[in-house]
């Protein structure tokens, strides 16, 4: 019956009119029949109808309750306040925009950036019960990745994981009816598929029995993307042949949509057994080498294991295998941590990052939120004597409350909407951007219920910040002298408004010093010393073990493409390398140096290491310091030989004179001696501290992966013509990849500094935007509320300066209140942003001063100009009219 | 003061569905009077609380209400009792006369006699 009768009232919602003319009629005949009875006992006509109405209990009174009880007086009442809001709301459009559009990009900005966290933190891989899945990591070294034959161990020998695949990430010529192609693929383990409990969308996953005779198994899986992209989604491609590096491979599955693999940043686009890893990276087989560590490892916890028994008993493993193998395991320990973000190293990077983001982003809306405080309350003045009036004829507290957040509720709603487009935009243009490397570095990300929810709740938040200061300085209203109108108001009191203001003053200071320091600091990472010319040189990369070249063959290319470069107009010099410095592909060995005690395990130092040709210091204008460069004489049967850089020298040679000294790459094997050192650069950061880096030739240690490199008086397209033109006149098949200005490779060693500058940029620029507005609406409503006053203090003498003083001494109090709290802050919060600075110190003295100085102008403009108003009226005919 | 309203209110609305049992279908005022005159004017309607109980009893499905011409020939809404209104009246009163009984037990003269 309870229900029945709500459905009753909440369909009494809708045609009240009609309703309320029934009640008209149904007390009119009561009325009509009390009245008849009343005559029939003898009343006189209007003495009846007095007793009637008496007996009634007042007819308005009667209505009202029976209303009430009628429909739902909770939600009528919250309708006509939407109703009265947006009407009040539409009448100032101004406000209106200016507030929807702030609160937009204050939420938006929070929104966009939890957007990203939700997809690379927060959001499930889509396996089987994703939170049994771990990564194994493994100490020593920069990345959590093994050996093969200590991945076969691992997975055999322990007791916790009830799986454990392995997978390497590697880009593969992948040759179709519709062109050949470089994609990036994996190569996993055939218990991949099995390990995650993901099947194909069709066809099926790679099996264990994919994976058992090495070069044996030529089948792919591709991803749902790849299948649409790269097969145009035709279904008949399972049990189809495609060419990969040449080879005839069958694909047998299709992974279905939304998978990924099990990286959230990296998506590749086929996956290949790891017993075909020899035909894949071509000329280097390296799956039965317990000293190369290539591949990420991906285990499934047995039930009820948890992570610390996991890691206890993997170590266990560890120290049998140290024991086992002691030249290469030695004080190897094993940790487990959930996957996904290259292993788990990438995880408190990008918590220290998105967390410092997200800070700032909150400081933005909580900055936006205060800034509407401000005027909301400076409104709530306004409406005093329309508030007074209400309270006199009986609105409760409630009442005005609720009037009040409706209003903030409403600019909320209108705030998420914009901010959830804005989320969107900013998710729509991630997507189609692309890190400049040649890796397929894209997180999912979208805006789902998550970041609808975190926007509503954000919005949520902002209306009850922004609503309920103003209104409770509403209902404190004292009734009486709100409604004569008679206070004259002077300035001699403080308001919340004022501290308002000094915190929003606080809160940019904060922002400003923010972005100033990150703007600094990219000034600084694009003038840092790499070590290198990046201007005037272009590059452009072939991969010649991906093109099925032999050994002698792809020396042949390496050899006549230089010789033909170096003879075209223009042209200063040519060199081939295996890779650049400041590019993601890094390569490192073990250093073993001649003379020195044999370190073991873990402690045993690395290099950073290139292959290149001579002439490459000359091209890439790295300085050689002593010794000599490569030349004809270093042949394929001579002693190797190598030039290492300044770090390499001092840390790993020690004292004396580096050239002649020798070192190997393994506890046994030749010697390499040094010829000659160059100067330190940077490699992988720009911040990174020197790197000790070893150079090779590229005649006596063969790479069959080549980056051609010209330094050219050309404009870097004709450069670039050229090159790809010389390309293609050896061998018009090849794939060219990577042809671009070496100045480009700039691009990716700068990226987090031109993000961080880009977004602070952007939350200082808005933040300067909210003081001025904040500071102006609320300082020119503190002058015309004094009008009276001011007037009043001119006719009786006060000096135009008098006035001006006596305004801006009260600026100038908040002024310095808000910049001076946020300069404190600023100087406590700053070490925060350390890890993303470069070359500038947080607490710089320089720039807290430049931030104060440019928010004082700010402050001074917001003021001048209501203060300006203020003063030319003239007295007289004011002090008339208000 | 809210429990007074609420047993008085409740107290009406079973009144209201006695009243309707005994006379049949009948509009908001003959119903006033008739609890007034069952009650020898010991009890004073006031007719103002007597609409807002007969609509939640509507709401409640108890009774159901229709435009009909009333003795005196003037149009009057008519409320008449459903059958979910005589299984509950039954209820109540049956309820009604426990809860009666028990309290009549408390006040009863039982030592004097």
């Amino acid at each position: 019956m309870r229900l029945r009768a709500l459905v009753v009232r909440v369909r009494a919602l809708f045609g009240r009119d009609r309703l309320d003319r029934e009640l008209a009629a149904e007390l009119e005949s009561h009325l009509a029949h009390h009245i008849d009875d009343n005559i029939r006992a003898g009343m006189p006509a209007d003495e009846a109808r007095r007793q009637a109405l008496v007996k009634l209990g007042g007819l308005a009174q009667a209505e009202a309750r029976y209303r009430e009880r009628r429909g739902i007086p909770f939600v009528e009442h919250l309708a006509s306040d939407v109703r009265y809001a947006a009407r009040a709301l539409a009448a100032m459009p101004g406000f209106t925009i200016v507030a929807i559009v702030t609160l937009g990009l204050g939420i938006g900005a929070n929104a966009a950036i939890f957007s990203v966290i939700d997809a690379v933190l927060l959001r499930s891989l889509p396996v089987d019960r994703p939170e049994r899945l771990v990564t194994v990591g493994r100490t020593g070294g920069e990345l959590p990745i093994h050996s093969y034959p200590d991945y076969r161990d691992i997975r055999d020998r322990n007791t916790v994981l009830a799986g454990l695949a392995a997978l390497r990430f590697s880009p593969v010529n992948l040759q179709t009816a519709r062109g050949a192609a470089r994609v990036w693929g994996t190569l996993a383990s055939g218990n991949y598929f099995d390990v995650l409990g993901v099947r194909a969308s069709a066809g099926r996953a790679l099996a264990p029995s994919d994976d058992i005779t090495p070069g044996g198994h030529p089948v792919a899986v591709v991803s749902d993307d790849a299948w649409r992209t790269r097969f145009a989604a035709d279904p008949a491609i399972v049990g189809s042949v495609v060419k990969i590096n040449g080879m005839a491979f069958t694909i047998v599955g299709i992974m279905p949509r939304g998978f990924r693999g099990t990286e959230r940043l990296f998506a590749p686009e086929i996956w290949i057994p790891m017993a075909m890893q020899a035909h894949v990276e071509s000329g280097n087989d390296w799956l039965e080498r317990r000293q190369t560590h290539n591949i990420f490892l991906l285990g499934r916890l047995r039930d009820g294991i948890g992570t610390a028994e996991a890691t206890a008993s993997l170590n266990v493993l560890a120290e049998a295998l140290g024991r086992e193998h002691p030249q290469l395991n030695e004080g190897m320990r094993l940790s487990v941590a959930p996957p996904g973000l290259v292993g788990n190293t990438l995880r408190g990077p990008f918590v220290g990052f998105s967390g410092a983001l997200i800070g700032v982003a909150g400081l933005v809306l909580l900055l936006t939120c205060t800034n509407l405080t401000g005027v909301l309350l400076a409104r709530s003045t306004d409406r005093r004597r329309d508030t007074a009036i209400r309270i006199a004829l009986g609105a409760s507290r409630g009442a005005l409350v609720r009037r009040s957040l409706v209003e903030s509720a409403l600019l909320a709603a209108g705030g998420a909407a914009a901010a959830l487009l804005l989320a969107r935009g900013f998710a729509i243009a991630l997507s189609r951007w692309r890190i400049p490397v040649d890796i397929p570095i894209t997180p999912d990300v979208s805006v789902d219920y998550r970041v609808l929810l975190f926007a509503l709740g954000l919005a949520a938040a902002a209306a009850a910040f922004t609503g309920l200061m103003p209104v409770t300085q509403e209902t404190r209203i004292d009734v009486v002298p709100a409604l004569k109108e008679d206070t004259i108001r002077c300035g001699g009191r403080w308001h919340l408004r004022d501290a308002i203001i000094a915190l929003q003053i606080a809160m940019s200071t904060v922002l400003l010093i923010g972005s100033l320091l990150v703007t600094r600091s990219l000034q600084h990472a694009s003038q840092v010393d790499v070590g290198f010319n990046p201007d005037g040189a272009v590059m452009a990369q072939v991969d010649l073990g991906l093109e099925r070249y032999s050994q002698t063959r792809a020396r042949d290319f390496q050899r006549e493409i230089v010789e033909r470069l170096s003879t075209q107009p223009g042209v200063e010099s040519a060199a081939v390398a295996n890779a650049l410095p400041l590019s993601i592909d890094v390569s490192t060995h073990s250093v073993y140096v001649e003379g020195k005690p044999q370190p073991r395990g873990t402690s045993v130092p690395s290099t950073i290491y290139y292959q290149v040709s001579p002439g490459f210091f000359r091209t890439f204008q790295m300085r050689l310091i002593t010794g000599r460069d490569f030349d004809a004489s270093d042949l394929r049967d001579r002693p190797r030989v190598a030039i290492v850089n300044q770090a390499f020298a001092a840390r790993l040679l020690g004292t004396g004179d580096a050239v002649g000294k020798r070192f190997r790459s393994g506890p046994n094997g030749a010697w390499t001696e040094v010829i000659g050192v160059v100067q330190d650069g940077k490699y992988q950061t720009l911040a990174e501290e020197p790197t000790p880096v070893a150079f090779y030739s590229n005649v006596q240690w063969y790479n069959p992966s080549t980056c051609i490199l010209v330094r050219t008086s050309l404009g870097p397209s004709d450069a670039l013509d050229g090159l790809r033109e010389t390309i293609r006149a050896i061998d018009p098949s090849l794939s060219i990849f990577q042809d671009r200005p070496v100045a480009s490779l700039m691009a990716l060693p700068l990226l987090p500094a031109r993000l961080a500058a880009g977004l602070f940029g952007v939350f200082g620029a808005l933040a300067i935007v909210l003081v001025l507005v904040g500071t102006y609406s609320v300082m020119s409503y503190g002058i015309a509320q004094r009008t009276r006053e001011i007037c009043i203090r001119l006719a009786i003498g006060a000096s135009a300066i008098d006035i001006v003083r006596l305004v801006i001494r009260r600026a100038a109090i908040i002024w310095i209140a808000g910049v001076g709290l946020g300069g404190a802050a600023a100087l406590a919060a700053a070490p925060l942003l350390a890890p993303i600075l470069l070359g500038v110190r947080p607490r710089d003295p320089s720039i807290v001063a430049l931030a104060m100085g440019v928010l004082t102008a700010v402050i001074a403009a917001a003021c001048w100009l209501p203060a300006r108003r203020g003063l030319v009226n003239d007295p007289t005919t004011l002090l008339r009219r208000t | 003061m809210k429990e007074k309203a609420d047993v008085w209110q409740g107290t009406l609305a079973l009144m209201v569905l006695k009243t309707l049992e005994t006379m049949g279908p009948q509009h908001g005022y003959g119903i006033a009077r008739r609890i007034e005159q069952t009650s020898d004017d010991l009890l004073s309607v006031n007719y103002g609380t007597l609409y807002p109980a007969l609509l939640k009893l509507e709401q409640e499905g108890y009774i159901a209400s229709s435009w009909g011409m009333s003795d005196n020939n003037r149009k009057a809404k008519f409320y008449a009792l459903t059958r979910a209104g005589r299984t509950r009246l039954a209820r109540a009163a049956s309820e009604w006369e426990r809860t009666t009984d028990i309290i009549a037990r408390f006040f009863a003269p039982e030592g004097r006699s």
